[in-house]
């Protein structure tokens, strides 16, 4: 087998764990693409590749380790826009995506934020609209959608108590 | 700074929210403050981590991601840093490629410059690099470097130098949204030097290309077939 073929491959069976893994981390879709293609982009410079039973580590951790070098080289004011992570070690240390608290805040978020709350929520993460753009969107006030969040972040403090100690 | 300091009416999920809504309106030194709090920190971790769980990725079309990677990384589709095509094509088909491009060369005097009957004002020209001799190691190196002379979104044209048929009809297909279906392992790992104006229609880039007679392409519809 060729490289060409093999990176083929290689592309075609991860790229969708990869992308999900880079989007769960950079809350962007495109930046998550690209990272995933840099990734991939380095492995044409490598003289030897991972043996094939490695690889796919080889290939989460190198994602894992381009994001993070993208967070880590973003301001303080770009983390707060995008919401990237303050714990940077969490993820060096593969504890972050932990699938049973992604699980859980999926479980809180889809079904136990009322539904307003929750569209607003989902508009504001995973669209990254502002306030005032969810506000038209939805029809109601900016001061309604700043209630939303609230209520979404005292419901996640229920149910994480051991993640914020009043 | 402690948080208290920043905005001592609000709350801290109050602030937090304002912080995440507009950071600008804070100094870098209010944000570190802010994270710098424990339970503003926790807070920020939830909101942080409910923003991973709710921005789900879209299902991703495989084949346009690996074409987008195969147009920006144009050794990926020439494979050249494992010269694949001398493994993939037998010896004697090699040799025979390599005497009819020498002869084809020297007939044309090692270009093919030709100007297309119609009187059209693009002009292609066709040539074949370092034929009939071994390309040293560091002429590897610099293949991949040396694949595209010319290339920004705004050029008009793309050179393609010593490049495979495969990588020069995925990258133009690529543009032109067509789909390449080779027929032939040998003539996929033809190389070629190309002058490709991409504001030339499709028809008139495989009219040119065929221009060699060891090149056989048709165009129906959107797929480009070569034989």
């Amino acid at each position: 087998m060729t490289k060409h073929t093999y990176i083929e491959r290689l592309f075609r069976k991860h790229f969708s764990a990869l992308h999900a893994l880079a989007t769960h981390l950079l809350h962007d879709e495109e930046a998550a693409c690209d990272a995933v293609h840099d990734v991939f982009a380095s492995l044409l410079d490598r003289e030897e590749l991972p043996a094939a039973s490695a690889m796919p580590a080889y290939l989460l951790r190198a994602v894992r380790n381009r994001c993070i070098s993208q967070i880590r080289s973003a301001g303080i004011h770009e983390r707060f826009l995008r919401l990237y992570s303050a714990d940077v070690e969490e993820i060096e240390e593969g504890e972050w995506p932990d699938e049973a608290t992604l699980k859980r805040l999926g479980e809180i978020v889809g079904e136990v934020l009322p539904p307003q709350c929750r569209r607003v929520v989902l508009l504001r993460f995973r669209q990254a609209l502002t306030y005032s753009q969810i506000a038209e969107e939805l029809q109601i006030s900016e001061v309604a959608v700043y209630k939303h969040l609230r209520h979404a972040l005292d419901v996640l403090r229920q149910h994480f108590p051991d993640h914020v100690k009043d | 700074m402690f948080y208290a300091n920043i905005f001592p009416t609000m709350s801290k999920i109050d602030l937090l929210l304002k912080a995440i809504a507009d950071p600008g309106q804070f100094t870098p030194e209010q944000l570190e403050a802010i994270l710098a709090d424990p339970e503003m920190r926790r807070l920020y971790y939830l909101l942080s981590h409910a923003a991973d769980v709710s921005i789900q990725p879209s299902e991703i079309d495989i084949d346009a991601e690996w074409n987008r990677f195969a147009a920006e990384n144009p050794a990926v589709r020439s494979g050249f840093r494992f010269n694949a095509w001398r493994r993939l094509v037998p010896m004697r088909v090699v040799a025979s490629a390599i005497i009819f491009f020498a002869i084809a060369a020297v007939a044309a005097g090692i270009a093919i410059s030709r100007h297309i009957s119609s009187g059209s004002k693009y002009e292609a020209e066709l040539s074949v690099a370092k034929q009939g001799r071994a390309v040293t190691p560091e002429e590897k190196a610099s293949e991949a470097t040396d694949t595209i002379l010319v290339e920004s979104v705004d050029d008009p044209q793309l050179i393609f130098d010593n490049e495979t048929l495969d990588a020069i009809l995925t990258r133009i297909a690529s543009e032109k949204g067509a789909h390449v279906d080779f027929r032939s392992e040998t003539t996929r790992s033809l190389r070629l030097y190309f002058k490709w104006h991409r504001s030339q229609p499709l028809s008139q880039t495989i009219e040119l290309l065929n221009g060699f007679d060891q090149i056989d392409i048709r165009l129906h519809n959107d797929t480009i077939t070569v034989d």
